[in-house]
């Protein structure tokens, strides 16, 4: 009994501080991608918010956003099921969250000489429970469409859910090779095993072993948060989007759950294809030069330093990915729905199969 | 064998020749023959008349004339670049013509215009209803006896607006193609039609249904209405509705000087102003019989060319914003707004420019003007550069433009289409190289021409206008005659408050020698410029503000042409001047009765037939390429619905 409420208190506690610090960094993502978007355009981009006199090169912007949000109207339209209307987004943004439970940020840590993994939920079938929070994403927004009762966002609701399905072939697909390669659905073991050498210089990283896998998860991630050049289901311009009769916070929760799942596509590219928290040839050094002495009273000091590099190493990709994910989305135009749907059964479906085949016959001789 | 000659040979009495004073080819057409005239004009005279640019009609009720009404065609041979106005006078008491739309699609919007505006009514017509005014609207605006001040109640809630414009819809696809459709079996909404299509599977079921966009809709700039018959992402039928930006600007024409309808054109094709000012410039000046200067001539020519690449540039970057990519938009805006700053320097303003005259310009192009527009020019060039990259060589947006809102030649023409659209079709037709005016003649330029009629074309014949704009533009630079601002003036300059102030002391004989400054960019329009910009006609150019408020002469001479009554007055005539706008042939029917208002304004709008055949475009298309078409056809709603 003492030791479940042990665990559920760590996992509590590990739950909320990730919670907190996703739901922090994605306001701050849509300040990045203003600011990002403004130095590609040649524009100052947002920078009037201000707090007594402080502008913090706009960064209120964010909390301005997210105040003006909560102020504003929520208006459920005629005709609309009420229900379903507000449950949409709440499911929607649920699932996205869920998504972040099996990431792992770093190695184990040591507290009082208990190893704690640094992971929510250390789930054996980590890449599974991935696949069924990714499946059931589709539902906030396809429940909210039809709930709206307005034919924009049943157009809308349809092309994201034809898109989510799609791509999550490709997707679960593209995986299966990084599954053949580490041997595990595990995500804690797969980013483990990226932290050999291959030939004694190269990480042995995902991206390196499967490199088609990982322009195929690249591509179908992107679809997956339905945005540029895969917003057909948002395409501002021409149906609005879904979301089109939802104001105030229920637009607030799509827009949140936007960019929480692109955080979520980034960390799990970074987790399968750029060696997840692992921090190459500097891990080795840390644990030599520091000393395994007590620090703080519970921690070790070594493991310690290694677990907060390796923490910001996995950050530090993460932001990488989500900046490469933000020029994309600035550079190029919006598919049609027939060519998302041609990419994504003509190309990406044949080539994720191809690299299964390829992957096997090189495992089976290898390993 | 001439025109005229066919004509009398194949239609005897039933055809006059009206005489022109200013040069048009002018034919009075018996009204009960009309469809006969045209359909020989398009089909056997020689040269063929395969356009019909314009129709319109005029209300001769206060020159007394019988019958009262006539129907004015405008058209358009391709072969010889010839132009013919066909008349059909129409009585008061029995207004009815038949209707062409047969022969020429386009005809359909420009019945149904002058059916809401002048009552005339066409027999045959497949859908005559209101077009500009709304359904409610009692009279006929343009009449003459429709008083100018009258005002009606703009909507009365006795029937929704959405289903007039439905039943109107239903009614004209049950007349089109024979099934009867009711409003049961064309759902209004999408829920709807997938209820209806799972409870009668297995059975034979319609499930389209129907879905506004606009008036009020991000793509749909401007204001404008499509009524879509889907089949799921699949466009099935469009039907347009225009109007919401009608601001009477013909109505508003008869009541105001013939230099005051200026600012009124402004508003046409708010893109590019100064090309719809230099039209109706050139339509007064055809009256008046008066010829500009050259200066005067090569400075239209050079802001029309930079309204022009504005145009483009602003039409392309919206097209690209709205299918996704942003950043080309900001690109090519950065360019435009060099544009405009140049603009802005000669004209004042940057929108709303009134800057031509009748006769010639408001001001002298500025000093360093010239090495400034290289500049802009250089900086345009360098962003349609990058265009080119994110956009031409993009395979998303290839993909996306290629084969979409595609029109074939046979309905450009039919449709009256004109400028890129057409040329895209591959039909190479250009006012400026057609009917060359101003100084386009001198000028060396090549006007780019596409294939398959398709969004892409499109897009690429925008980017080589600019191209060639820039082109125009550099040589019209190099040749403009000389005639230096203010080079070596010695006078002082007076604002104009101080320069009314010692006229009024009667220090008049320095006022002569000082430089009027009514506003800043107004600094070439002082009386050492005026022989440049303007020909030296009393009785249609106001005298520099120097012998205004400086010599008796002047202040008589401004006098007469500002006093109500007396102004600039052309001799009675009608004449058709057409120029190439950014989107096409923009052409004004200016019809003068002798008086110093006009007695009848008709601006022929390019977007007005480019949207009465745009369902055509649409038609098998999905719902997100109607956001592709609609860019590259770049409708401006304010020379649509005037």
């Amino acid at each position: 009994m003492a030791d479940f409420i042990v665990g559920a208190v760590e996992y509590l506690s590990k739950f909320i501080f990730f919670i907190i610090a996703v739901l922090v960094i994605s306001p701050v993502l849509t300040w990045v991608e203003r600011k990002q978007s403004a130095v590609m355009q040649d524009r100052i981009g947002a920078n009037r918010a201000e707090i007594l006199g402080l502008r913090m090169l706009g960064l209120f912007h964010a909390l301005a956003d997210s105040l003006k949000l909560f102020t504003k109207e929520y208006f459920v339209p005629k005709g609309a099921d009420r229900l379903i209307f507000h449950l949409a987004p709440c499911i929607s943004i649920f699932f996205a969250v869920m998504g972040f439970a099996v990431i792992p940020h770093a190695d184990t840590l040591i507290i009082s000489g208990q190893p704690v993994e640094m992971q929510i939920v250390n789930l054996n079938i980590g890449l599974l429970y991935f696949f069924a929070v990714l499946g059931m994403a589709v539902y906030g927004v396809v429940l909210g469409a039809w709930a709206s009762n307005n034919n924009y966002a049943l157009l809308g609701g349809l092309r994201a859910s034809a898109q989510m399905i799609s791509y999550e072939v490709s997707i679960g697909i593209s995986l299966v090779g990084i599954i053949l390669v580490y041997q595990s659905v595990d995500l804690m073991e797969i980013t483990r095993a990226q932290g050999d050498l291959l030939f004694g210089f190269l990480p042995k990283w995902g991206i390196f072993l499967q490199p088609l896998a990982f322009f195929i998860f690249m591509a179908a991630g992107i679809a997956e948060t339905k945005r540029i050049p895969f917003d057909a289901p948002e395409g501002e311009s021409e149906i609005v989007g879904y979301f089109i009769e939802y104001s105030g916070m229920g637009f607030g929760m799509y827009f949140l759950t936007d960019f929480l799942e692109t955080i979520l596509i980034a960390c799990l590219t970074v987790t399968f294809f750029l060696g997840g928290w692992q921090a190459p040839f500097i891990d080795g050094w840390i644990l030599q030069t520091f000393s395994d002495s007590t620090f703080l009273g519970i921690f070790q000091l070594n493991n310690f330093i290694l677990t907060i590099v390796q923490f910001l190493a996995f950050v530090f990709k993460v932001c990488l990915v989500i900046f490469m994910m933000m020029t994309i989305r600035w550079t190029l135009p919006r598919f049609r729905y027939d060519q998302i749907m041609n990419l994504g059964w003509k190309m990406l479906l044949p080539l994720s199969l191809f690299n299964i085949v390829v992957t096997a016959i090189i495992v089976y001789f290898i390993g | 064998m001439l025109m005229k000659d066919q004509l009398l040979e194949q239609f005897g009495d039933a055809v006059q020749v009206e005489e022109s004073a200013v040069g048009d080819e002018v034919y009075v057409v018996d009204r009960t023959r009309i469809t006969e005239v045209c359909q020989f004009m398009r089909d056997q005279a020689e040269p063929n008349f395969s356009i019909l640019m314009d129709l319109t009609a005029v209300d001769y009720l206060k020159l007394n004339h019988k019958p009262r009404f006539a129907v004015i065609y405008h058209l358009f041979s391709l072969s010889n670049n010839q132009r013919v106005r066909i008349k059909a006078y129409v009585p008061e008491n029995d207004p009815i013509i038949a209707s062409v739309t047969h022969l020429w699609a386009g005809a359909n919007w420009y019945e149904r215009e002058v059916w809401d505006m002048f009552g005339i009514k066409f027999k045959g017509h497949p859908d005559l209803r209101r077009i500009l005014m709304y359904d409610e609207f009692k009279g006929h605006p343009l009449r003459k006896d429709y008083p100018f001040s009258k005002r009606q109640p703009l909507v009365r809630n006795d029937k929704p607006y959405i289903d007039k414009e439905i039943d109107a819809y239903l009614h004209r696809v049950s007349g089109s193609n024979g099934t009867q459709k009711t409003i049961e079996n064309v759902p209004l909404s999408m829920q709807e039609a997938m209820k209806k299509a799972l409870s009668d599977s297995g059975s034979q079921s319609e499930t389209s249904f129907l879905m506004n966009m606009g008036p009020s809709h991000p793509a749909m700039h401007g204001v404008i209405h499509l009524l879509l018959e889907l089949d799921g992402e699949y466009v099935k039928n469009t039907d347009i509705g225009i109007g919401y930006l009608h601001r009477a600007f013909e109505k508003e024409s008869e009541v105001g000087k013939w230099s005051h309808v200026f600012p009124y054109t402004d508003r046409l094709n708010y893109v590019s102003p100064l090309i719809n000012n230099v039209a109706y410039a050139m339509a007064v000046e055809r009256l008046l019989g008066i010829d500009i200067t050259e200066r005067a001539k090569y400075i239209r020519v050079i802001m029309s060319e930079i309204s022009r690449i504005c145009d483009h540039l602003t039409c392309v970057a919206a097209s690209g914003m709205e299918l996704g990519a942003m950043t080309v938009f900001l690109y090519l805006i950065q360019a435009r707004e060099e544009l405009w700053s140049l603009v802005e320097e000669i004209t004042g303003a940057r929108l709303t420019v009134s800057y031509i005259r009748i006769g010639g310009v408001k001001g002298d192009l500025t000093a360093g003007f010239a090495d400034r527009c290289r500049a802009a020019l250089k900086e345009t060039r360098k962003q349609v550069g990058e265009c080119h990259k994110l956009l031409t060589r993009n395979r998303i947006f290839v993909d996306r433009v290629t084969g979409t809102g595609v029109v074939s030649k046979e309905d450009a023409l039919s449709y009256g289409f004109t400028g890129p659209v057409l040329r895209s079709t591959g039909i190479n037709y250009d006012v400026r190289k057609a009917n060359p005016y101003l100084v386009y003649d001198q000028l060396d330029f090549d006007v780019p021409y596409g294939e398959n009629g398709d969004n892409f074309d499109r897009y690429l014949c925008r980017l080589e206008e600019i191209e060639q704009s820039c082109r125009i533009i550099e040589q019209a630079l190099e040749k403009i005659p000389k005639g230096e601002l203010n080079v070596d003036y010695e006078g002082k300059i007076l604002t104009g408050h101080q320069m009314a102030d010692s006229g009024k002391f009667g220090k008049t004989k320095e006022l002569l020698k000082s430089q009027a400054l009514t506003d800043p960019t107004l600094s070439g329009n002082s009386a050492n410029n005026r022989l440049n910009i303007f020909p030296d006609n009393k009785r249609v150019v106001l005298p520099a503000k120097e012998q205004t408020y400086g010599s008796i002469e002047g202040v008589m001479n401004h006098f007469m042409l500002i006093m109500d009554g007396y102004g600039i007055q052309p001799p009675p005539g009608e004449t058709y001047v057409s120029n190439e706008g950014a989107n096409g042939e923009l052409g004004f029917f200016v019809v003068s009765s002798g008086e110093d208002h006009a007695y009848r304004v008709r601006c022929r709008p390019p977007c007005f037939a480019l949207m009465s055949g745009f369902h055509k475009m649409l038609q098998g298309d999905q719902v997100a390429d109607i956001i592709a078409s609609f860019g590259t056809i770049n409708m401006i709603a304010g020379e649509l619905d005037r």
